[in-house]
């Protein structure tokens, strides 16, 4: 949905669509694996491609419509290089159930030549908790489903999808249908942790109406998982640059749900103690989270709408500075009461930086450059939305900032607080579905003047030195009524 | 010479009178710093919260204030308290409170100061005990000087009697109350004293504003009549009296007939009618005054005493008519309830239900006062011996407020200021004396100049004095107890010699008792912030313990089960509690309420007890009728927290008894040898009772199948638990503290207390005399 | 605060009355006797509300009430600054002066109509 690279280049499209029909391409294999989590699926498809023409400089990934839909996150890397590629996404035809989107090769590869690209995918909101209640003592299950064939416009000589879960507890699996012609055995099978569908040889390029009809069907997994599936229904981020106190705010505003099968029944203490007692958790309750904030923060406060969050603890890492090794504060997060299956719980997170441990000047253009964080990595679980408000300092102008992947809007507008007088410019960007893998940084350039970072205390200055004035006079003006009096006598 | 130690002489008037405002303006300064600081203690130990119950009201209301301004907050309609009956707000709550932080929090915002509306209510106390003590220090200097005034503002900046009910969070009424009281009565003082209409205008604004913030505004009500009756009655009337009585009367009256709450009740109900009385009766007296300047006949002024008389006698019976006709209220029964203590009881269980509406013990006295009740009396003393206009207030505030803080725990605040005030003129009288570097001489005259000019600081002897002391020959009697003593004791040891360094005018045995004073106030400031830091910070909302390791633990099963209530039930689930729990559960869940602290519906709330007290059969139909979704019960028998519900289950009992007396009966919940008891031999009723069923609810599974021990009575719960057909349990807090049990689901909040700390016995004490009163500190609606 | 009161009913009494009457005429200055008047007409506008409250009807009570107070207050407003600037009162009122006094009786007026008008509803 958010792949890394994102300009388009329309010569591309172009070129794409003149040899989409020639077969450039044939795909010698194609590996896909598929990490089951709670909330965040990982999915990680290995194309061993082999071009069949000379100069070829893009290749086509195709992704059916309702994996296109889950996926949040896509990463095209050439196998063996750290580098992502550029990928481009054509534009849909609704009339087609799947998405296509090139990639830029980084160079032409010979003819015949097999080389690897590997995509890199994570879904959210792809498993559902089935049965959709759980008593506080049964077990969380879940169930994943996916298109069996790895849909791509290319011949592919052979295939595989191997679908594995953190505990080797699979209650079952889908077996698939109709697709003898491919695989003499073997169409599903398991071994331990995982489910295998395939390998399956010769697949036609799949992308053709026929074959999606006849032999493209979803896979179902039924398995146990013990780790809650946690969502963040609603996150809002503020980051306040203050270059007055040298310091960045992040204020984070969390909704947190826990979207594992709904309790059935009603919590039992007595229950919930005696699991803890025997040190069994049960899978579906959430005592507590650990998450990762950054090195030298301070002035950390947690509360919700009735105040401190009492329970939770933090422990900080001293300061580092921009290249040195990364560290983190560790905050233990335990809410109020432990999260059971479709509860909620909302609380209030946020913490002062130095600001040099994000933030530059260059002396040459004269802008400062901050870096925000967009989110804290929460492992294993999706934000649904953010809305990420950076709050530059009074007075900042020509603001311009870099992001690693686009929002779905972003817009500036003014935000007033602590004894402003014309207003701060604020930048506000929405998201949809973050996971981990998008706590990345959004880098902001502005400059601000000498004379805007004056104006504060010459504001509060005149204001208090207009408040003496008026002391004065009103002391050195005598009000009383009988001043004829001193005359008279 | 005659001076115990030397004085510079060169100093310019000017400078002196500079300085020594400066060094006051300072001190002020330092003594709100303290007064606020030392109040900041619960937000240290704990956090910047709301406390206790009615704070939490009050929270809510200025949330309303704050977020839809004014207008709103007038008309507003509460449907979700006292459901389904709902509240009008906005006509029965005292707004003063509640605007002051309105007012504070939009200007705050006007000027681009981002403050939340919570930190403003938390520090809207201290803020205001800045301003009490500034209040005290000028009512004091009216009665004394401004020595007595620093003294006095000193002690009410930090006396526990005040801190106790304005430490940061602690937003009720009294808040800003004690300052409005204090304020009032030296507007007051200051108008008598100058019969200055405007300082009688200031005297009502203010009672007006009084008005509008607490209910404890009756005291000031009757407080200045009183005073000006008795000073007619003492043949001091004069026309200053009559300027500020009537202006201040005159306006405050209309002023306070404002507030929606109080309404017509100055002139129609019995306690207003006092102020109203002694108004009428100095009309006369000022008639006749202005009547005898003109004439000077006996015989008219026999007359005119006559009728005097008869009016008097006419307007006392009209009064009695109008109240047996009706036309004016009698007295309410709160009022009763302070003449006659057992009144409560007999008649208004639920207002003896709170604990602080329990006679005094002697310990809080001290506790809350420390050496300034020794002093106290002193300082009366002392103002007999001047025995001005204003000393007589004084008297009179002395006297009736030590009465009422006897009859009741909290009125312990409307006494703390006249303790401060008079300990303060006692202890500044003994320190002037000590320290007045003059030593006694013959003459008369020149001693009681240097008493009526030596202020405290001393430096600002004049010379002239000293001279005319070298001149005098042996010491003679002077004036004064303190001097008297003095003299007698020392005899003409001293006779116009210089420096002298021993005997009783010499510096050591002024040391000795300078030192002494030096040190009880020292032991008064330390004594104070123990006690401020260890019993009146605590929130109760949340509770502090201590780990094995001596840090401090934290138990929040409160917010706990309040959260949860708020997270995961809809919005409109109608939470059934105790009333003690209703403005917490409004204010932290935003759920409906059966019942909260504004305990207006007697019948309600005894509804309430009737089904908390019936069996399971009899409890489900009352649920079912007033929609109810959850209960919640406070626990605290697994860690020990005396305040839970089983502790005043039996007021439930009595008070659902005063309303059914044929279906509950109080002594069914005892055993045949009339003990409260929850074990084996608790009476059948109790075992049946919902409370005790909800609160036992699977307490010995907890034990792995061992009889569990309450650890607040200490008996064992019967091997057999309790079970429950109707209701099941929603959520249970993790000290057991709170529980909900949903009538179709099933809500108790059990609270498990494992606090051992001496805070919590402090809290104890301070609260509850026996064990079977509520832990509540709610305010009625009157007060 | 004029002729009124004291129940005259026998020979001395009036008498007594007459008295009064003369001294009072005698010795006041024209500026107490204009606030005289003022109080006089004061008392009788206060006597006619009440009047018309206990015969005809007290319907808005809290018209009734802030009428009636307006009289009241603005009566003993004026009989203080009455006797604030009566001369032989002058040792009582060593702080006020006599434009004090009105400044105060102003201000007071202010007040109390502020409320009085407030309440009218």
């Amino acid at each position: 949905m958010m792949p890394k690279r994102w300009r388009n280049f329309p010569l591309l499209l172009l070129v794409n669509a003149v040899f989409a029909s020639s077969q450039p391409f044939e795909n010698s294999a194609i590996v896909r694996s598929i990490e089951l989590g709670g909330s965040v699926v990982h999915v990680t498809t290995t194309y061993a491609i082999k071009p069949l023409e000379a100069g070829l400089k893009s290749y086509s990934i195709a992704l059916g419509r309702e994996e296109k839909e889950k996926t949040s996150w896509l990463e095209v890397k050439s196998k063996g290089q750290d580098n992502a590629l550029q990928v481009t996404e054509q534009s849909f035809d609704p009339s087609k159930d799947f998405h296509i989107i090139d990639v830029q090769l980084p160079s032409a590869y010979p003819v015949n030549k097999s080389f690897n690209l590997v995509l890199e995918t994570v879904q959210t909101h792809a498993t559902h908790p089935w049965p959709e209640t759980a008593a506080q003592k049964d077990e969380q299950a879940l169930k994943y489903t996916t298109d069996l064939f790895v849909v791509s416009p290319y011949v592919t000589s052979i295939q595989r999808t191997k679908i594995k879960t953190v505990t080797p507890r699979v209650i079952s699996f889908t077996e698939p249908k109709n697709v003898e012609g491919f695989a003499k055995e073997n169409l599903a099978s398991k071994s331990g942790p995982s489910v295998v569908y395939g390998p399956f040889e010769n697949v036609p390029p799949s992308t053709s109406a026929s074959f999606l009809e006849t032999y493209q069907q979803p896979v179902t997994v039924h398995y146990y998982h013990d780790q809650p599936c946690l969502e963040i229904t609603k996150l809002e981020r503020f980051a306040e640059i203050s270059h007055w106190g040298a310091n960045l705010n992040i204020e984070d505003k969390i909704v947190l749900y826990n979207a594992g099968p709904k309790l059935k029944g009603h919590f039992s203490r007595l229950e919930h103690q005696t699991q803890a007692f025997y040190k069994r958790p049960a899978p579906h309750v959430l005592p507590a989270m650990t998450l990762h904030l950054p090195a030298g923060i301070r002035n950390t406060y947690y509360y919700d709408t009735i105040g401190n969050v009492s329970t939770s603890k933090l422990r900080v890492a001293p300061s580092t500075s921009k290249n040195k090794q990364k560290q983190y504060s560790v905050f233990e997060f335990r809410p109020r009461y432990p999260l059971l299956g479709g509860w909620n719980y909302s609380f209030t997170l946020g913490f002062d930086s130095p600001l040099e441990d994000s933030a530059s000047y260059d002396k040459k253009t004269g802008r400062y450059i901050v870096e925000i964080p967009i989110m804290t990595a929460f492992l294993g679980t999706v934000i649904d939305d953010e809305e990420l408000t950076v709050i530059l300092p009074e007075g900042a102008t020509d603001v311009r900032f870099a992001a690693p992947f686009p929002a779905i809007s972003n817009m500036i507008g003014t935000h007033v607080t602590y004894l402003d007088t014309t207003g701060r410019p604020a930048l506000t960007f929405k998201y949809k579905n973050l996971t981990v893998r998008h706590a990345e940084s959004i880098f902001v350039t502005y400059k601000v003047s000498w004379s805007a970072h004056l104006k504060k205390p010459i504001a509060v200055g005149t204001a208090f030195l207009g408040l003496f004035t008026l002391g004065m006079i009103a002391r050195r003006v005598n009000l009383t009524l009988n001043q004829q009096k001193p005359k008279a006598s | 010479m005659s001076t115990a130690y030397p004085i510079p002489s060169d100093i310019s008037p000017a400078t002196v009178k500079n300085t020594a405002s400066l060094l006051r303006i300072v001190a002020l300064s330092l003594i709100s710093g303290a007064a606020i600081a030392s109040r900041l203690f619960a937000v240290i130990n704990f956090e910047s919260i709301i406390h206790e119950f009615d704070p939490w009201f009050n929270y809510r209301a200025t949330r309303v204030l704050a977020a839809k301004g004014f207008y709103e907050f007038w008309n507003w309609f509460d449907p979700t308290a006292w459901y389904p009956l709902g509240r009008v707000v906005g006509g029965t709550v005292y707004p003063g409170l509640m605007v002051t932080s309105g007012v504070i929090y939009n200007i705050l915002h006007f000027l681009n100061l981002p403050v939340d509306i919570r930190n403003v209510c938390v520090l809207l106390a201290p803020g205001f005990s800045a301003l009490t003590a500034w209040a005290t220090y000028m009512f004091t200097k009216e009665m004394k000087d401004e020595s007595a005034g620093l003294l006095a503002a000193a002690f009410i900046g930090i006396v526990p009697g005040y801190i106790s009910r304005s430490v940061a969070g602690s937003y009720d009424n009294e808040a800003i109350a004690i300052f409005l009281l204090m304020f009032t009565f030296y507007c007051w003082i200051k108008a008598l004293k100058q019969g200055s209409a405007l300082f009688g205008t200031i005297a009502a604004v203010f009672y007006f504003y009084m008005v509008a913030a607490w209910g404890g505004y009756v005291f000031i009500t009757n407080m200045i009549p009183l005073h000006a009756l008795v000073l007619v009655l003492m043949g001091r009337f004069s026309d200053r009296l009559y300027v500020a009585y009537s202006s201040w009367y005159a306006i405050g009256t209309l002023a306070s007939m404002q507030v929606p709450f109080v309404g017509f009740q100055p002139v129609s109900t019995s306690e207003h009618m006092g102020a109203l009385g002694v108004f009428g009766l100095l009309q006369i007296v000022a008639f006749a005054q202005l009547v005898r300047t003109h004439v000077s006949s006996q015989q008219f002024q026999k007359l005119l005493f006559g009728s005097v008389v008869a009016i008097g006698v006419l307007g006392f019976f009209s009064f009695i008519f109008l109240t047996y006709k009706g036309k004016i209220a009698p007295w309410t029964g709160r009022f009763y309830s302070l003449w006659d203590t057992g009144y409560a009881k007999k008649y208004i269980p639920i207002i003896a239900s709170v604990s602080e509406h329990q006679p005094t013990a002697w310990p809080s006295f001290f506790m809350d006062l420390q050496f300034l009740i020794f002093l106290f009396p002193a300082g009366v003393v002392l103002c007999f011996r001047e025995l001005r206009d204003e000393h007589l207030f004084v008297i009179i505030y002395a006297v009736m407020a030590s009465y009422f803080a006897g009859v009741m725990v909290r009125l312990m605040l409307t006494l703390t200021p006249v303790v401060c005030v008079a300990s303060a003129v006692a202890l500044s009288t003994l320190l002037d004396t000590y320290i007045d570097p003059t030593e006694p001489v013959a003459d008369d005259d020149t001693r009681s100049e240097a008493d009526s000019t030596v202020t405290s600081n001393g430096s600002s002897a004049p010379s002239k004095k000293a001279k005319k002391a070298a001149a005098a020959a042996v010491s003679a009697p002077s004036k004064g107890p303190l001097s008297d003593l003095v003299a007698a004791a020392t005899g003409s040891a001293h006779a116009g010699t210089g420096n002298i360094t021993t005997g009783i005018f010499g510096l050591d045995s002024r040391g000795v008792v300078v030192l002494n004073v030096v040190f009880m106030l020292m032991f008064f400031v330390f004594h104070c912030t123990w006690v401020t830091s260890n019993a009146y910070s605590s929130p109760s909302v949340v509770l502090a313990s201590t780990n094995p390791d001596g840090s401090q633990h934290i138990i929040d099963d409160f917010r706990e089960a309040y959260y949860w209530l708020r997270q995961n039930t809809p919005q409109d689930a109608v939470v059934m509690s105790w009333w003690d729990y209703g403005y917490q559960i409004a204010g932290m869940a935003d759920r409906p309420t059966l019942v909260d602290n504004n305990t207006w519906n007697n019948t309600h709330i005894a509804t309430v007890g009737k089904a908390m007290s019936s069996s399971e059969e009899v409890a489900y139909p009352i649920l079912r009728k007033h929609d109810v979704d959850y209960v919640l019960v406070i626990f605290g028998g697994l860690i020990g927290y005396s305040g839970d519900d089983i502790n005043k289950f039996l007021w439930m009992v009595r008070i659902a008894q005063g309303v059914w007396p044929e279906e509950i009966q109080e002594p069914n919940y005892f055993t045949s040898q009339g003990e409260y008891r929850i074990d084996d031999r608790a009476s059948q009723t109790m075992k049946d009772s919902l409370m005790y069923k909800m609160s036992y609810y699977r307490f010995n599974e907890l034990f792995g199948g061992n009889p569990g021990t309450d650890r607040v009575r200490q008996q064992q719960v019967p091997k057999e638990g309790p079970t429950l057909d109707y209701l099941d349990e929603a959520f249970t807090s993790e000290n057991w503290i709170v529980s909900l049990f949903p009538s179709l689901s099933y809500l108790a909040p059990h609270h498990f207390f494992r606090s051992t700390s001496d805070a919590s016995n402090c809290i104890c004490s301070r609260n509850s005399d026996s064990d079977f009163v509520s832990m509540s500190l709610l305010v009625l609606p009157r007060w | 605060m004029a002729p009124k009161s004291t129940p005259a009913s026998s020979e001395t009494a009036f008498n007594a009355f007459n008295t009064l009457w003369k001294a009072y005429r005698d010795g006041t200055s024209d500026r107490l006797k204009f606030i005289d008047s003022f109080l006089f007409f004061l008392m009788l506008s206060g006597i006619v509300q009440f009047a018309y409250c206990i015969l005809v009807s007290n319907f808005p009570y809290n018209a009734f009430l802030a009428g009636f107070s307006s009289t009241v207050g603005q009566f003993v407003l004026a009989a203080s600054l009455r006797s604030q600037v009566n001369p032989d009162n002058k040792d009582e009122f060593k702080d006020v002066s006599p434009e004090r006094a009105f400044a105060d009786f102003a201000l007071g007026s202010i007040v109390l109509h502020f409320f009085v008008y407030n309440f009218l509803g």
